[in-house]
């Protein structure tokens, strides 16, 4: 056997505490000896519902014991529990939270567990955090670094306000009612924003899609039964769009995406005269790909 | 000149043999900076020679090398960071036999020195690359292996460096 396969496992995963999770992860694949020592990682699963744990809290304490101390209380376990997953840089298999939050303060706190969270070896992030008078939303007064590694998901079951995520790099919204209004906040929020999807997002009319200088992949999935009357595509240095669609016609121009390399069409009715038009207009087109959908 | 002589006075001297048979002459507060070796020391066993079955004389030499470095008293700080930068510039056989030494006598920052160093070695590389420099053979069927990347797919996408460097 290889010199280093030969090392004890406490050792090989000391070394895999030096990598960025991205390797750690591949060393799986190596031979049996690193899937061992992979799967041996300490893992986590948290799912954070703030009433069950507010009832275990309160089985502990004094009877009497006011609601803010007892968010103090969960809020601390939160972020204790946090610390110590960086120390050991253990794998997070799921990070779910679940939070009413009633001032701001207790809000700011998010940011740094995000930090937290995504600094492990993280798979799937998952907030809904509730603001008690209105609105969902995710805070970042103090606007320290976020930013959602590939494959990760922020869905927001309703809709957000007062946010402020300067470095967020991938945003996915799937299945969220939205206004025009929001979505222009949404994306004055995220400028840096590379990677967009909206998939079956309800409650838009005509989609604007601009203020993300970056942008360059974008996803459009349109929910069933409702469509865009109108979509304006401001992004010139576009380069993947994914569209799928169900009116009769094709409501927006692709052409002006002069760097656009890969295109991908879903939709109801596809002539040949779309299709010439489509590759004519773009230059530098290296992929493609026109599905019809039935 | 009194109080340096009576320093020297004070001196101890332990003897660490390796796996080899070969025998080294070490400062006892050098040698202590290995937790396995102090713990003896503080338990009464160092008054002959530290019988080391676990590392032979080439790495032992080079664990001393560091440890004679990092003791408080000789080095600066500039000198240590130069000589740790050219340390993990060993060979990696030479630097895996120096990890697991460390693992054995228990030199925390040694340990942590060189699993970077093997760390900084898989970085950024495929599986392939990896297995390549650390001379690792797949006992993996194709099938199995796309099992294990289905696993964790956020792991096998974008670019990687495929060179061996």
């Amino acid at each position: 056997m290889d010199r280093i396969s030969q090392l004890p496992d406490p050792i090989l995963q000391h070394i895999l505490f030096f990598l960025p999770p991205k390797d750690a992860a591949q060393t799986s694949v190596l031979s049996k000896t690193w899937l061992k020592v992979w799967n041996l990682l300490p893992v986590f699963t948290f799912d954070f519902d703030q009433n069950l744990s507010i009832r275990e809290l309160l089985s502990t304490e004094k009877e009497g014991t006011k609601q803010a101390d007892v968010r103090d209380a969960f809020l601390r376990i939160i972020e204790g529990s946090l610390i110590n997953l960086r120390i050991q840089k253990a794998i997070i298999e799921k990070f779910r939270l679940s939070l009413k939050l009633s001032d701001l303060k207790s809000a700011s706190c998010i940011d740094e567990w995000i930090g937290l969270a995504t600094n492990n070896c993280i798979k799937e992030l998952d907030f809904h955090v509730k603001y008690q008078q209105k609105d969902w939303y995710i805070n970042s007064q103090d606007e320290k670094d976020l930013y959602i590694l590939p494959g990760f998901k922020l869905e927001w079951p309703l809709f957000i306000d007062h946010i402020k995520l300067t470095k967020l790099r991938e945003l996915s919204l799937t299945d969220v009612a939205l206004e025009e209004r929001i979505i222009l906040e949404i994306f004055s929020a995220c400028p840096a924003v590379e990677d967009l999807s909206l998939i079956r997002c309800r409650g838009v009319k005509h989609l604007l899609i601009s203020d993300l200088p970056n942008l360059l992949k974008l996803t459009l999935h349109q929910a069933n039964e409702i469509t865009y009357t109108s979509i304006l595509i401001q992004a010139v240095n576009l380069q993947s769009l994914y569209y799928r669609g169900y009116n009769g016609e094709l409501n927006f121009d692709v052409a002006v995406f002069k760097l656009l390399k890969e295109l991908s069409i879903t939709y109801e009715q596809i002539t040949d005269q779309m299709v010439e038009n489509l590759v004519s207009d773009l230059p530098i087109l290296e992929k493609l790909e026109v599905k019809l959908l039935f | 000149m009194a109080e340096a002589s009576s320093s020297i006075t004070e001196k101890f001297f332990l003897t660490l043999k390796s796996s080899d048979g070969d025998e080294f002459v070490l400062e006892e507060s050098i040698a202590i900076q290995s937790i396995t070796i102090k713990n003896m020391v503080e338990d009464g066993c160092s008054s002959s020679v530290i019988p080391l079955s676990k590392v032979d004389t080439e790495t032992l030499i080079k664990v001393i090398e560091y440890m004679k470095m990092h003791s408080s008293t000789s080095s600066n700080e500039e000198e240590i960071e130069n000589f740790d930068k050219k340390f993990v510039s060993n060979s990696i056989n030479t630097i895996l036999n120096i990890l697991e030494a460390a693992n054995f006598l228990d030199i925390n920052n040694l340990l942590e020195l060189c699993a970077e160093a093997v760390a900084n070695r898989i970085k950024n590389k495929t599986p392939e690359a990896v297995r390549k420099i650390f001379n690792i053979t797949s006992d993996f069927t194709p099938e199995e292996e796309a099992e294990i990347r289905n696993e964790t797919p956020w792991a096998f996408e974008g670019n990687l460096d495929h060179s061996l460097d």
